[in-house]
Protein backbone atom coordinates (compact mmCIF):
# COMPACT_ATOMS: atom_id res chain seq x y z
CA UNK A 1 0.00 0.00 0.00
CA UNK A 2 1.39 3.74 -0.90
CA UNK A 3 1.47 6.13 1.24
CA UNK A 4 -0.90 8.30 0.20
CA UNK A 5 -3.36 4.56 -0.02
CA UNK A 6 -2.42 4.35 3.80
CA UNK A 7 -3.18 8.04 4.71
CA UNK A 8 -6.40 7.91 2.82
CA UNK A 9 -7.40 4.52 4.66
CA UNK A 10 -6.43 6.50 8.05
CA UNK A 11 -8.56 9.84 6.91
CA UNK A 12 -11.27 6.77 6.48
CA UNK A 13 -11.30 5.07 9.64
CA UNK A 14 -10.71 8.33 11.79
CA UNK A 15 -14.17 9.36 10.44
CA UNK A 16 -16.04 5.91 11.01
CA UNK A 17 -14.66 6.37 14.55
CA UNK A 18 -14.90 10.61 15.13
CA UNK A 19 -18.40 9.43 13.98
CA UNK A 20 -18.67 6.86 16.58
CA UNK A 21 -18.30 9.60 19.42
CA UNK A 22 -21.40 10.62 20.71
CA UNK A 23 -19.68 13.69 23.11
CA UNK A 24 -21.80 16.39 22.10
CA UNK A 25 -21.75 20.29 24.22
CA UNK A 26 -24.61 20.71 26.34
CA UNK A 27 -27.90 22.74 24.97
CA UNK A 28 -27.28 25.33 26.84
CA UNK A 29 -23.98 26.26 25.27
CA UNK A 30 -25.75 25.82 21.59
CA UNK A 31 -28.57 28.14 22.48
CA UNK A 32 -26.32 30.63 24.01
CA UNK A 33 -24.24 30.54 20.72
CA UNK A 34 -27.13 30.83 18.56
CA UNK A 35 -29.06 33.56 20.78
CA UNK A 36 -26.13 35.34 20.82
CA UNK A 37 -25.93 35.50 16.85
CA UNK A 38 -29.65 36.66 17.12
CA UNK A 39 -29.38 39.15 19.68
CA UNK A 40 -26.14 40.43 17.52
CA UNK A 41 -27.83 40.11 14.29
CA UNK A 42 -30.84 42.38 15.58
CA UNK A 43 -28.52 44.76 17.18
CA UNK A 44 -26.54 45.34 13.97
CA UNK A 45 -29.74 45.46 12.38
CA UNK A 46 -30.64 49.43 15.13
CA UNK A 47 -27.18 50.15 14.56
CA UNK A 48 -25.75 49.00 18.40
CA UNK A 49 -23.01 47.28 19.24
CA UNK A 50 -24.20 44.52 21.63
CA UNK A 51 -21.47 43.59 24.54
CA UNK A 52 -20.27 40.08 24.98
CA UNK A 53 -22.65 38.13 26.82
CA UNK A 54 -20.59 36.31 29.91
CA UNK A 55 -18.83 32.98 28.77
CA UNK A 56 -20.00 29.88 30.71
CA UNK A 57 -18.16 30.57 34.64
CA UNK A 58 -14.74 28.55 34.79
CA UNK A 59 -15.27 25.43 36.75
CA UNK A 60 -14.92 26.11 39.70
CA UNK A 61 -12.70 23.40 41.36
CA UNK A 62 -9.29 25.56 39.48
CA UNK A 63 -10.91 28.67 40.86
CA UNK A 64 -11.29 27.22 44.79
CA UNK A 65 -7.75 25.11 44.83
CA UNK A 66 -6.43 28.57 43.56
CA UNK A 67 -7.94 30.12 46.81
CA UNK A 68 -6.91 27.47 48.87
CA UNK A 69 -3.26 27.53 47.60
CA UNK A 70 -3.04 31.45 48.05
CA UNK A 71 -4.64 30.75 51.35
CA UNK A 72 -1.43 28.16 52.24
CA UNK A 73 0.95 30.25 51.04
CA UNK A 74 0.22 33.26 52.65
CA UNK A 75 0.10 31.35 56.06
CA UNK A 76 3.14 29.91 55.33
CA UNK A 77 4.61 33.35 54.88
CA UNK A 78 2.72 34.87 57.64
CA UNK A 79 3.86 31.88 60.32
CA UNK A 80 6.94 32.32 61.25
CA UNK A 81 6.53 36.21 61.65
CA UNK A 82 3.30 35.81 63.94
CA UNK A 83 5.42 32.88 65.81
CA UNK A 84 8.71 35.02 66.18
CA UNK A 85 6.11 37.49 68.24
CA UNK A 86 5.01 35.38 70.07
CA UNK A 87 8.19 33.70 71.25
CA UNK A 88 9.75 37.06 71.49
CA UNK A 89 7.34 38.43 74.31
CA UNK A 90 9.92 40.95 75.24
CA UNK A 91 9.77 43.02 72.50
CA UNK A 92 6.08 44.04 73.60
CA UNK A 93 5.87 47.14 75.60
CA UNK A 94 2.51 47.28 77.57
CA UNK A 95 1.47 50.65 79.02
CA UNK A 96 1.51 50.55 82.21
CA UNK A 97 -1.43 51.67 84.69
CA UNK A 98 -2.40 50.34 87.21
CA UNK A 99 -5.96 48.81 88.01
CA UNK A 100 -6.76 49.55 84.47
CA UNK A 101 -6.89 47.73 80.93
CA UNK A 102 -2.94 47.74 79.16
CA UNK A 103 -3.02 49.07 76.11
CA UNK A 104 -0.87 46.73 73.76
CA UNK A 105 0.23 48.74 70.59
CA UNK A 106 1.07 46.25 68.25
CA UNK A 107 4.57 47.15 66.10
CA UNK A 108 5.55 49.60 69.39
CA UNK A 109 8.96 48.72 70.47
CA UNK A 110 9.14 45.58 72.99
CA UNK A 111 9.48 46.01 76.94
CA UNK A 112 12.28 43.83 78.74
CA UNK A 113 11.27 40.30 79.74
CA UNK A 114 10.39 40.85 83.64
CA UNK A 115 8.01 42.88 83.15
CA UNK A 116 5.96 41.02 80.87
CA UNK A 117 5.61 37.87 83.71
CA UNK A 118 4.11 40.80 85.94
CA UNK A 119 1.75 42.01 83.95
CA UNK A 120 -0.68 39.10 82.92
CA UNK A 121 -0.82 38.24 86.52
CA UNK A 122 -3.91 38.92 88.49
CA UNK A 123 -4.11 36.10 91.14
CA UNK A 124 -0.32 34.25 91.54
CA UNK A 125 2.04 35.32 89.33
CA UNK A 126 3.81 32.74 87.81
CA UNK A 127 7.76 32.14 87.70
CA UNK A 128 9.71 34.17 86.40
CA UNK A 129 10.73 33.86 82.89
CA UNK A 130 7.63 31.44 82.19
CA UNK A 131 4.91 32.42 80.02
CA UNK A 132 1.06 32.10 81.61
CA UNK A 133 -0.41 29.31 80.77
CA UNK A 134 -4.12 27.96 81.45
CA UNK A 135 -2.86 26.36 84.64
CA UNK A 136 -2.45 29.91 85.84
CA UNK A 137 -6.03 31.17 85.31
CA UNK A 138 -8.83 31.27 87.73
CA UNK A 139 -11.37 28.06 87.25
CA UNK A 140 -14.39 28.67 85.19
CA UNK A 141 -17.40 30.74 86.68
CA UNK A 142 -14.90 31.26 89.95
CA UNK A 143 -14.80 34.81 90.80
CA UNK A 144 -11.72 36.67 89.78
CA UNK A 145 -9.49 37.18 92.44
CA UNK A 146 -9.13 40.80 94.04
CA UNK A 147 -6.84 42.47 92.05
CA UNK A 148 -3.76 42.85 94.16
CA UNK A 149 -2.30 46.59 94.42
CA UNK A 150 0.13 46.85 91.46
CA UNK A 151 -1.39 43.97 89.37
CA UNK A 152 -3.01 44.18 86.21
CA UNK A 153 -6.69 43.58 85.79
CA UNK A 154 -6.45 42.60 81.67
CA UNK A 155 -4.35 42.94 78.43
CA UNK A 156 -6.05 44.16 76.11
CA UNK A 157 -4.22 44.53 72.18
CA UNK A 158 -5.26 47.45 69.59
CA UNK A 159 -3.46 48.25 66.51
CA UNK A 160 -1.64 50.75 66.29
CA UNK A 161 -2.69 53.41 63.87
CA UNK A 162 0.25 53.66 61.98
CA UNK A 163 2.77 51.20 63.08
CA UNK A 164 5.61 53.03 61.59
CA UNK A 165 5.13 56.01 62.97
CA UNK A 166 4.10 54.67 66.27
CA UNK A 167 7.25 52.76 66.33
CA UNK A 168 8.86 54.84 68.45
CA UNK A 169 8.85 58.52 66.85
CA UNK A 170 11.94 60.00 68.31
CA UNK A 171 13.73 56.89 67.85
CA UNK A 172 16.54 57.26 64.63
CA UNK A 173 14.91 56.89 60.98
CA UNK A 174 16.85 53.58 60.84
CA UNK A 175 15.54 51.95 64.46
CA UNK A 176 12.00 53.27 63.42
CA UNK A 177 12.54 51.47 59.84
CA UNK A 178 13.57 48.04 61.67
CA UNK A 179 10.34 48.19 64.43
CA UNK A 180 8.08 49.20 61.94
CA UNK A 181 8.92 46.40 59.22
CA UNK A 182 6.40 44.37 59.94
CA UNK A 183 3.53 46.31 59.88
CA UNK A 184 4.32 47.25 56.54
CA UNK A 185 3.04 44.52 55.21
CA UNK A 186 -0.30 45.48 56.24
CA UNK A 187 0.22 48.78 55.02
CA UNK A 188 -0.78 48.71 51.45
CA UNK A 189 -0.31 52.31 50.65
CA UNK A 190 3.20 52.09 51.26
CA UNK A 191 3.48 50.34 48.06
CA UNK A 192 3.62 52.40 45.43
CA UNK A 193 1.26 51.26 42.71
CA UNK A 194 2.36 51.79 38.68
CA UNK A 195 -0.71 54.06 37.20
CA UNK A 196 -2.35 53.02 33.91
CA UNK A 197 -0.29 54.10 30.77
CA UNK A 198 -2.69 57.07 29.24
CA UNK A 199 -1.21 55.73 25.67
CA UNK A 200 -2.48 52.72 25.79
CA UNK A 201 -5.88 53.78 27.84
CA UNK A 202 -6.73 55.86 24.58
CA UNK A 203 -5.97 53.28 22.45
CA UNK A 204 -8.14 50.98 23.50
CA UNK A 205 -10.68 53.45 23.31
CA UNK A 206 -9.56 54.16 19.79
CA UNK A 207 -9.46 58.15 19.96
CA UNK A 208 -7.12 58.78 17.41
CA UNK A 209 -6.87 62.65 17.67
CA UNK A 210 -5.41 61.92 21.08
CA UNK A 211 -3.04 59.12 20.56
CA UNK A 212 -1.73 61.46 17.68
CA UNK A 213 -1.36 63.95 20.06
CA UNK A 214 0.86 62.47 22.73
CA UNK A 215 2.93 60.75 20.02
CA UNK A 216 3.48 64.40 18.48
CA UNK A 217 4.38 65.42 22.61
CA UNK A 218 7.06 62.82 22.19
CA UNK A 219 5.71 60.46 24.21
CA UNK A 220 7.52 56.59 23.67
CA UNK A 221 5.19 54.92 21.08
CA UNK A 222 5.88 51.11 22.37
CA UNK A 223 5.25 52.11 25.57
CA UNK A 224 3.42 49.28 27.94
CA UNK A 225 1.27 48.99 30.66
CA UNK A 226 1.67 47.25 33.60
CA UNK A 227 0.57 43.69 32.02
CA UNK A 228 3.32 44.39 29.32
CA UNK A 229 0.22 45.55 26.66
CA UNK A 230 1.09 48.17 24.51
CA UNK A 231 -0.74 50.76 22.59
CA UNK A 232 -0.89 49.24 19.10
CA UNK A 233 -2.07 45.78 21.34
CA UNK A 234 -4.83 47.90 22.46
CA UNK A 235 -5.75 49.00 19.40
CA UNK A 236 -6.10 45.92 18.34
CA UNK A 237 -8.14 44.13 21.13
CA UNK A 238 -10.06 47.51 20.67
CA UNK A 239 -10.92 46.28 17.19
CA UNK A 240 -9.66 50.10 15.92
CA UNK A 241 -7.96 50.03 13.06
CA UNK A 242 -7.23 53.66 12.09
CA UNK A 243 -5.24 54.14 15.60
CA UNK A 244 -3.56 50.86 15.22
CA UNK A 245 -2.49 52.24 11.73
CA UNK A 246 -1.81 55.33 13.03
CA UNK A 247 0.20 53.86 15.84
CA UNK A 248 1.95 51.53 12.78
CA UNK A 249 2.45 54.64 10.79
CA UNK A 250 3.86 55.94 14.33
CA UNK A 251 6.93 53.20 14.27
CA UNK A 252 4.64 50.89 16.66
CA UNK A 253 6.54 47.53 16.93
CA UNK A 254 3.81 44.71 15.39
CA UNK A 255 5.71 42.04 17.55
CA UNK A 256 5.62 42.85 21.08
CA UNK A 257 3.55 40.55 23.19
CA UNK A 258 1.80 41.46 26.41
CA UNK A 259 3.30 39.55 29.53
CA UNK A 260 0.74 36.71 28.38
CA UNK A 261 2.44 36.04 25.57
CA UNK A 262 -0.19 37.88 23.39
CA UNK A 263 0.92 39.54 19.88
CA UNK A 264 -0.98 42.14 18.18
CA UNK A 265 -1.41 39.43 15.42
CA UNK A 266 -2.54 36.82 17.47
CA UNK A 267 -5.06 38.90 18.89
CA UNK A 268 -6.63 40.13 15.30
CA UNK A 269 -6.83 36.83 14.09
CA UNK A 270 -8.34 35.23 17.40
CA UNK A 271 -11.18 37.83 16.42
CA UNK A 272 -11.27 37.04 13.06
CA UNK A 273 -10.33 40.40 12.31
CA UNK A 274 -8.32 39.84 8.48
CA UNK A 275 -7.98 43.21 7.89
CA UNK A 276 -6.31 43.99 10.93
CA UNK A 277 -3.89 40.95 10.77
CA UNK A 278 -3.33 42.03 7.00
CA UNK A 279 -2.50 45.44 8.36
CA UNK A 280 -0.26 44.16 10.89
CA UNK A 281 1.54 41.61 8.22
CA UNK A 282 2.32 44.71 6.07
CA UNK A 283 4.07 46.28 9.35
CA UNK A 284 6.17 43.02 9.84
CA UNK A 285 4.15 41.30 12.25
CA UNK A 286 5.22 37.63 12.77
CA UNK B 1 -13.30 27.20 -3.60
CA UNK B 2 -15.61 24.52 -3.65
CA UNK B 3 -19.68 24.35 -3.13
CA UNK B 4 -19.75 24.10 0.19
CA UNK B 5 -16.93 26.50 1.09
CA UNK B 6 -19.28 29.50 -1.20
CA UNK B 7 -22.45 28.18 0.45
CA UNK B 8 -20.28 28.98 3.74
CA UNK B 9 -19.11 32.29 2.45
CA UNK B 10 -22.96 33.35 1.51
CA UNK B 11 -24.57 32.36 4.34
CA UNK B 12 -21.79 34.62 6.68
CA UNK B 13 -22.61 37.03 3.93
CA UNK B 14 -26.39 37.08 4.78
CA UNK B 15 -26.05 36.65 8.40
CA UNK B 16 -23.79 39.64 8.15
CA UNK B 17 -26.76 40.95 6.63
CA UNK B 18 -28.97 40.19 9.28
CA UNK B 19 -29.91 37.33 8.81
CA UNK B 20 -29.70 35.43 11.83
CA UNK B 21 -30.87 31.70 10.10
CA UNK B 22 -27.90 31.88 8.12
CA UNK B 23 -26.16 31.97 11.39
CA UNK B 24 -28.02 29.14 12.70
CA UNK B 25 -27.26 26.87 9.63
CA UNK B 26 -23.79 27.73 9.37
CA UNK B 27 -22.98 26.55 13.02
CA UNK B 28 -24.71 23.49 12.82
CA UNK B 29 -23.02 22.69 9.84
CA UNK B 30 -19.51 22.97 11.67
CA UNK B 31 -20.23 23.06 15.20
CA UNK B 32 -19.18 19.13 15.27
CA UNK B 33 -15.89 19.38 13.70
CA UNK B 34 -14.90 22.83 15.86
CA UNK B 35 -16.59 20.87 19.17
CA UNK B 36 -14.29 17.59 18.19
CA UNK B 37 -11.11 19.90 17.51
CA UNK B 38 -11.45 21.88 20.49
CA UNK B 39 -12.56 18.28 22.69
CA UNK B 40 -10.00 16.21 21.96
CA UNK B 41 -7.11 19.05 22.25
CA UNK B 42 -7.98 20.33 25.63
CA UNK B 43 -9.87 16.92 27.07
CA UNK B 44 -12.06 18.76 29.25
CA UNK B 45 -15.34 18.99 28.27
CA UNK B 46 -16.24 22.29 30.78
CA UNK B 47 -13.48 23.76 29.13
CA UNK B 48 -14.51 22.85 25.73
CA UNK B 49 -17.58 24.08 25.69
CA UNK B 50 -16.27 27.63 27.36
CA UNK B 51 -14.09 27.44 24.27
CA UNK B 52 -16.66 26.66 21.37
CA UNK B 53 -18.78 29.50 22.65
CA UNK B 54 -15.60 32.09 22.58
CA UNK B 55 -15.12 30.62 19.37
CA UNK B 56 -18.80 31.22 17.74
CA UNK B 57 -18.94 34.33 19.55
CA UNK B 58 -16.06 35.40 17.67
CA UNK B 59 -17.44 34.24 14.11
CA UNK B 60 -21.01 36.06 14.59
CA UNK B 61 -18.70 39.02 15.45
CA UNK B 62 -16.52 39.16 13.19
CA UNK B 63 -19.47 37.82 10.30
CA UNK B 64 -19.40 41.47 8.56
CA UNK B 65 -15.46 41.65 8.20
CA UNK B 66 -15.17 37.96 6.94
CA UNK B 67 -13.21 38.35 3.35
CA UNK B 68 -13.76 35.06 1.46
CA UNK B 69 -9.82 35.15 0.21
CA UNK B 70 -9.78 32.01 2.34
CA UNK B 71 -12.38 28.93 3.12
CA UNK B 72 -14.77 29.78 5.42
CA UNK B 73 -13.29 26.41 7.68
CA UNK B 74 -9.48 27.83 7.42
CA UNK B 75 -11.05 31.55 8.66
CA UNK B 76 -13.13 29.38 11.40
CA UNK B 77 -10.41 26.96 12.49
CA UNK B 78 -7.95 29.85 12.88
CA UNK B 79 -9.93 31.28 15.23
CA UNK B 80 -10.45 28.35 16.97
CA UNK B 81 -6.61 27.79 17.25
CA UNK B 82 -6.12 30.81 18.58
CA UNK B 83 -8.45 30.61 21.39
CA UNK B 84 -7.57 27.19 22.09
CA UNK B 85 -3.68 28.59 22.41
CA UNK B 86 -4.96 31.36 24.74
CA UNK B 87 -6.25 28.92 26.54
CA UNK B 88 -3.98 26.95 27.10
CA UNK B 89 -1.94 29.71 27.75
CA UNK B 90 -4.00 30.66 30.57
CA UNK B 91 -4.26 27.49 31.93
CA UNK B 92 -1.52 26.14 31.56
CA UNK B 93 -1.10 24.95 35.27
CA UNK B 94 -3.93 22.48 34.92
CA UNK B 95 -2.60 19.01 34.69
CA UNK B 96 -5.36 17.96 32.15
CA UNK B 97 -4.57 21.40 29.80
CA UNK B 98 -1.09 21.27 29.77
CA UNK B 99 0.33 19.46 26.75
CA UNK B 100 -0.05 21.87 23.52
CA UNK B 101 3.61 21.03 23.83
CA UNK B 102 4.13 24.67 23.08
CA UNK B 103 7.45 25.35 25.29
CA UNK B 104 9.80 22.37 24.49
CA UNK B 105 9.96 20.23 20.93
CA UNK B 106 10.60 16.84 22.08
CA UNK B 107 11.41 14.09 19.06
CA UNK B 108 9.29 13.39 16.55
CA UNK B 109 6.66 10.16 18.02
CA UNK B 110 7.48 10.69 21.42
CA UNK B 111 5.16 9.90 23.26
CA UNK B 112 4.51 12.58 26.20
CA UNK B 113 0.92 11.99 27.25
CA UNK B 114 0.30 12.42 30.82
CA UNK B 115 -1.12 9.52 32.35
CA UNK B 116 -4.11 11.73 33.63
CA UNK B 117 -4.47 12.43 29.79
CA UNK B 118 -4.65 8.84 29.18
CA UNK B 119 -6.59 8.09 32.06
CA UNK B 120 -9.23 10.32 31.48
CA UNK B 121 -9.66 9.65 27.46
CA UNK B 122 -10.25 6.45 28.86
CA UNK B 123 -12.92 7.36 30.51
CA UNK B 124 -14.87 8.83 28.08
CA UNK B 125 -13.93 6.17 25.70
CA UNK B 126 -13.38 5.97 22.41
CA UNK B 127 -10.37 4.18 20.69
CA UNK B 128 -9.61 7.73 18.94
CA UNK B 129 -9.91 9.37 21.71
CA UNK B 130 -7.12 7.10 23.35
CA UNK B 131 -5.34 7.18 20.44
CA UNK B 132 -5.13 10.80 19.97
CA UNK B 133 -4.78 11.34 24.18
CA UNK B 134 -1.43 9.72 23.47
CA UNK B 135 0.13 12.33 20.37
CA UNK B 136 2.33 14.81 21.88
CA UNK B 137 0.60 18.24 21.58
CA UNK B 138 1.63 19.50 18.19
CA UNK B 139 0.97 16.47 16.33
CA UNK B 140 -2.52 16.29 18.02
CA UNK B 141 -3.14 19.95 17.52
CA UNK B 142 -1.68 19.50 14.01
CA UNK B 143 -3.54 16.52 13.03
CA UNK B 144 -7.11 17.86 14.27
CA UNK B 145 -6.92 20.61 12.18
CA UNK B 146 -5.92 18.57 9.05
CA UNK B 147 -8.60 16.01 10.14
CA UNK B 148 -11.58 17.90 11.42
CA UNK B 149 -10.59 21.89 9.97
CA UNK B 150 -9.53 20.34 6.37
CA UNK B 151 -6.39 22.51 6.67
CA UNK B 152 -3.82 21.90 3.80
CA UNK B 153 -0.31 22.05 5.24
CA UNK B 154 0.63 24.72 4.33
CA UNK B 155 -2.17 26.43 6.37
CA UNK B 156 -1.02 24.32 8.92
CA UNK B 157 1.91 25.61 9.30
CA UNK B 158 1.03 29.28 8.73
CA UNK B 159 -1.30 28.77 11.57
CA UNK B 160 1.22 27.19 13.95
CA UNK B 161 3.55 29.58 13.29
CA UNK B 162 6.12 26.51 12.38
CA UNK B 163 7.87 26.53 8.84
CA UNK B 164 5.83 24.20 6.11
CA UNK B 165 8.71 21.49 6.55
CA UNK B 166 7.75 21.04 10.13
CA UNK B 167 4.19 21.09 9.91
CA UNK B 168 4.62 18.39 7.24
CA UNK B 169 6.74 16.08 9.57
CA UNK B 170 4.16 16.53 12.13
CA UNK B 171 1.92 15.41 10.91
CA UNK B 172 3.93 12.42 8.89
CA UNK B 173 4.42 11.12 12.56
CA UNK B 174 1.01 11.88 14.04
CA UNK B 175 -0.46 9.57 11.32
CA UNK B 176 1.93 6.97 11.71
CA UNK B 177 1.64 7.06 15.13
CA UNK B 178 -2.06 7.34 15.21
CA UNK B 179 -1.91 4.25 12.81
CA UNK B 180 -0.41 2.24 15.05
CA UNK B 181 -2.21 2.99 18.03
CA UNK B 182 -5.33 1.78 16.53
CA UNK B 183 -4.14 -0.92 14.85
CA UNK B 184 -3.52 -2.06 18.63
CA UNK B 185 -7.08 -1.39 19.63
CA UNK B 186 -8.11 -3.06 17.06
Amino acid sequence: MSGTDEDEELTRQYRRLAAQDAREPSAAVRERIVGYAHELAAQRARGRIVPLPRPRAIPWRPAVFGTLAAAALTGLTLAPLLLHRLREPAKVQPRMVRNEPVVVELGAPSPPADELTVQSAPGAAPPAGRHPSAQDLPPPGAAPPPAAPGAIASITAVPAPSAAKAANPAAPPAAREASGARAMAADASATPVAGPDPLVILAAQGASARVAALLEEGRAVNTADAAGRTALLAAIQGRHADTARLLLEHGADPNLADHAGQTPLAAALRDGNAELAELLRRHGAR
Amino acid sequence: MGEDAEADAQLLRRYAGGEAAAFERLYQRHERRVWHYLLRNVRNRALAEELLQEVWFAVARAAPQYQPTARFTTWLFTIAHHHLVDALRRERRSVSLETLGMEADGFPGEERAEPFARAAAAEQGGALARALAQLPGEQRDALLLQMEGGLSVEEVAALTGCGFETAKSRLRYARARLRELLSECA
